[in-house]
C-alpha cells in the first residue's frame, strides 16, 4: 500500500508529529511519500527522507509561506494524485483539521478525524476514533479508494532517524486565489514550546481567578520548560489566549505530564487531555471530577501549592545543574 | 445576503450514553442543538443585525428536529427548512455535504454557516467538504465575522499560532467556534413570532439528490464497530498540610522518573 504524509513545518523545521506519522508508515512497511508546502522548505526534504519518505513532493514559494486552504489544497491534492496514495495522513492541528476534509472531498474520499489507532491490513484501512465527548470508541472502515486520516501528536511513536535520500518532485505554485486573503496573524503562541507537541503541559482554570494566578501558572511552566494550557473558562474570559485552550473546542494534547490546576474537569476539558501519560491535579474541591482522572491529586489552594512546587522544582534543577558541573 | 445555517440535533453528551447491540441505546437520551451550530446561528444573526440579510435554518432528520428549527426561528431566523427523508439515515459528513451542496445551489445562498464541529462526532468535516463540493472558499474555526467595507466579510479565526485576520469573498462556507460567543436566548416576542413562521419540509428528491447519494450508500466511511473505552484509573488524592503534600508530590514526580528532562 502507498501512503502520503502531509508534513507541517514550524520555524525552519518539520513538526515532530509529521515525523511520527512517517515513522508509523515505515513501521507498517508502506511505500511512503511526503508533501511539504511553504516558503524556504526545500531544504527539509532530507529530514523527511530520514524518517521514511522515499519521494518528497515540494511546493516552495514565498506566496506559500502562510497556510491558506485553497492553494494548499491544490498542491496537496496534486501530490496525492501523483503518489497514488491510498492512505493520506496529516496532523490534527488547525491546519490539518481545515485541510483534511477539503482534500478528502476533492479526492472523492472519506475522512476520519483524530484517529486513536489505525490498522493497515491487506490494503484495507480501519481507524478507531472517539465520539460523544470520549464516551464511545468508533471503529471506522472506508468505502472510498483513498482514506484521509488526521492524528494528534503522540498518537504514534517517533522512530530513529535512518540514512536515506528522497526522490524530490517539485510541484507548481498555484496561482493566487484572492477569494480568501490573510491580513494578519496575531501571534499568541511561543516559538519555544508547541502546546500540541510539548512533553509537559501546565494548564490553569478558573481557579486562577485573575492575572496573579496566570503568572503563577506561567512561572511553573517556565520552571519545567512546559507549554501553557487553559480551560475554556479562562480562554473565553480573555485571561489566556484561545490558542491555549485544551479540550473539545481547543487542542487535544497527550504530553508525558499534564498539570490541571484550578480546573474542575468538565467532560469537554477531559476530551482534550485524558490521553496524557501522567495527570496531576490541584484543586480546592475534593469532589472536583478532575480527581477521577488524575494519577496524583492535591486537594489544595493553588495560590499556596504552586509557589511551593516552583521553589522545590527550582532547587532540584539547581542541584542537578551543580552536579552536572 | 442570503444565509443558510445548518443546525444539527445531537445527543446531549453530558448525559449517560450506553451501547446496546453495538448501537447507541435510546434509553435516557436527550437531543439538543449542537452547541457549535448555535454559535453559527448567532454569527449569522449578528450579520443580519448589522445589515440586510435573510437567514434560513436547516435541519436534517426525523420530526424531532422540528424542535431545533423552532428554536432557531425564535432566536431570529427568518425561515426554516426541514430536510426529511429516511434515505438520509447513516450518512457521514461526505454524504451530508453532498446533499447540502445541492440545496445551496438550488436556493442560491451567499453564505452557508455551521458549527466547526458537532458535539457527537467532533469530526469537523462537513463545512470544508461542502465548500469543496460547491467550489467555494471556506474559513473554519471563526470567532468573529462582520461585513467588510471592501465587499465580502472580515473574519477572525483561531489558527495554530494565534488569531488570524482574513477577508473572504462570498459565496463562502464559514464554520464557527463556540468561542464566537454565547448564542442569544429567544425572547418572548421571538417565540411568539416563530409560531407564525412556516417550516418548509423537503425530501431529497425535491432538492435533486438521489437516494443513493446519501445514507450508507452515499457515505465514504462506515462505522463497523462501537465500544465503550475504559476510563482512566483514579490515582491517589491527598489532603493535608499544603507544604508537606506538595513536597510529597515533588518527590513522587522526581523519584519515580515521572518528569521528563
Ligand atoms: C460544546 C462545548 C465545548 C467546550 N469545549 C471546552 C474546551 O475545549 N475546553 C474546556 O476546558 N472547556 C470546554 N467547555 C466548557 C466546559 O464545559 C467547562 O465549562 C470548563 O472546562 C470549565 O472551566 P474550569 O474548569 O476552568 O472552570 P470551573 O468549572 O469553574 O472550575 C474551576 C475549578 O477551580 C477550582 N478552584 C477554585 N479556586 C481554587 C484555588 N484557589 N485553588 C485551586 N483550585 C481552585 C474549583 O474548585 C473548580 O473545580 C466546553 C463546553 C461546551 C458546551
Amino acid at each position: 500500500m502507498k501512503a502520503l504524509v502531509i508534513a507541517e513545518t514550524k520555524g525552519n523545521s518539520i513538526k515532530k508529529v509529521s515525523l511520527e506519522l512517517l515513522s508509523q508508515c515505515r513501521r507498517w512497511g508502506l511505500e511512503t511519500s511526503a508533501v511539504v508546502v511553504g516558503s524556504g522548505v526545500s531544504g527539509l526534504c532530507d529530514e523527511l527522507a530520514a524518517y521514511g519518505a522515499s519521494t518528497v513532493y515540494v511546493a516552495d514559494d514565498a506566496s506559500l509561506e502562510r497556510y491558506l486552504t485553497l492553494p494548499y489544497a491544490k498542491v496537496v491534492s496534486e501530490a496525492a494524485k501523483q503518489s497514488g496514495a491510498q492512505l493520506v495522513l496529516v496532523s490534527g492541528s488547525e491546519l490539518g483539521k481545515d485541510l483534511a476534509p477539503r482534500l478528502a472531498a476533492r479526492l472523492g474520499a472519506g475522512a476520519v478525524t483524530d484517529a486513536k489507532a489505525v490498522s493497515v491490513d491487506g490494503g484495507k484501512v480501519t481507524v478507531k476514533s472517539l465520539a460523544y465527548a470520549g464516551k464511545v470508541m468508533n471503529q471506522v472502515a472506508f468505502k472510498s479508494d483513498v482514506a484521509v486520516v488526521t492524528a494528534q501528536p503522540g498518537t504514534f511513536e517517533l522512530a530513529d532517524k535512518a540514512a536515506g535520500s528522497a526522490n524530490v518532485v517539485r510541484l507548481e505554485t498555484p496561482e493566487s486565489d484572492l477569494r480568501v486573503v490573510l491580513r494578519e496573524i496575531l501571534k499568541e503562541t511561543s516559538d519555544k514550546v508547541d502546546l500540541g507537541e510539548a512533553n509537559i503541559v501546565v494548564a490553569g482554570g478558573r481557579g486562577m481567578k485573575g492575572p496573579e494566578g496566570v503568572k503563577l501558572i506561567e512561572s511553573l511552566a517556565d520552571t519545567l520548560g512546559a507549554a501553557i494550557g487553559g480551560s475554556r473558562a479562562v480562554c473565553d474570559s480573555g485571561l489566556m489566549p484561545h490558542s491555549c485552550q485544551v479540550g473539545q473546542t481547543g487542542r487535544v494534547v497527550a504530553p508525558q505530564v499534564y498539570f490541571a490546576i484550578g480546573i474542575s474537569g468538565a467532560i469537554q476539558h477531559l476530551a482534550g487531555m485524558t490521553g496524557s501519560k501522567v495527570i496531576i491535579a490541584i484543586n480546592t474541591d475534593p469532589d472536583a471530577p478532575i480527581f477521577n482522572v488524575a494519577d496524583y491529586g492535591l486537594v489544595a489552594d493553588l495560590f499556596e501549592a504552586v509557589p511551593i512546587l516552583i521553589s522545590e522544582l527550582s532547587k532540584i534543577k539547581a542541584g542537578a545543574a551543580t552536579a552536572a558541573r | 445576503m442570503k444565509i443558510l445555517v445548518c443546525l444539527k440535533q445531537v445527543v446531549d453528551v453530558e448525559l449517560n450514553i450506553q451501547l446496546k447491540d453495538g448501537q447507541i441505546a435510546d434509553q435516557g437520551l436527550r437531543y439538543v442543538i449542537n452547541a457549535y451550530d448555535e454559535s453559527a446561528l448567532e454569527a449569522a444573526l449578528q450579520l443580519k443585525d448589522a445589515a440586510e440579510a435573510d437567514v434560513t435554518v436547516l435541519s436534517i432528520g426525523p420530526d424531532r428536529v422540528l424542535e431545533a428549527l423552532r428554536k432557531g426561528l425564535s432566536m431570529g431566523a427568518d425561515r426554516a427548512i426541514h430536510l426529511k427523508d429516511d434515505a438520509f439515515a447513516g450518512s457521514d459528513s461526505y454524504a451530508f455535504a453532498k446533499a447540502v451542496s445541492e440545496l445551496a445551489k438550488a436556493r442560491g445562498y451567499d453564505l452557508v454557516v455551521m458549527g466547526k464541529q458537532a458535539q457527537d462526532t467532533d469530526a469537523a468535516q462537513g463545512g470544508p467538504m461542502l465548500a469543496e463540493f460547491l467550489d467555494w472558499p471556506q474559513v473554519t474555526n471563526l470567532i468573529f465575522a462582520q461585513r467588510s467595507p471592501e465587499g465580502g466579510l472580515l473574519v477572525r479565526r483561531v489558527g495554530d499560532e494565534g488569531k488570524e485576520v482574513l477577508t473572504v469573498q462570498t459565496p463562502a462556507v464559514l464554520t464557527i467556534s463556540n468561542d464566537f460567543g454565547e448564542a442569544r436566548i429567544p425572547t418572548m416576542k421571538g417565540i411568539m413570532g416563530a409560531k407564525k413562521k412556516e417550516i418548509e419540509t423537503l425530501s431529497l428528491a425535491q432538492i435533486g439528490v438521489a437516494a443513493d447519494a446519501v445514507g450508507v450508500a452515499g457515505s465514504m466511511t462506515e462505522i463497523v464497530n462501537r465500544e465503550q473505552p475504559e476510563g482512566r484509573k483514579t490515582g491517589r488524592k491527598v489532603t493535608g498540610e499544603v507544604g508537606a503534600i506538595t513536597r510529597e508530590l515533588v518527590n513522587w514526580l522526581v523519584n519515580d522518573g515521572k518528569l521528563p528532562v
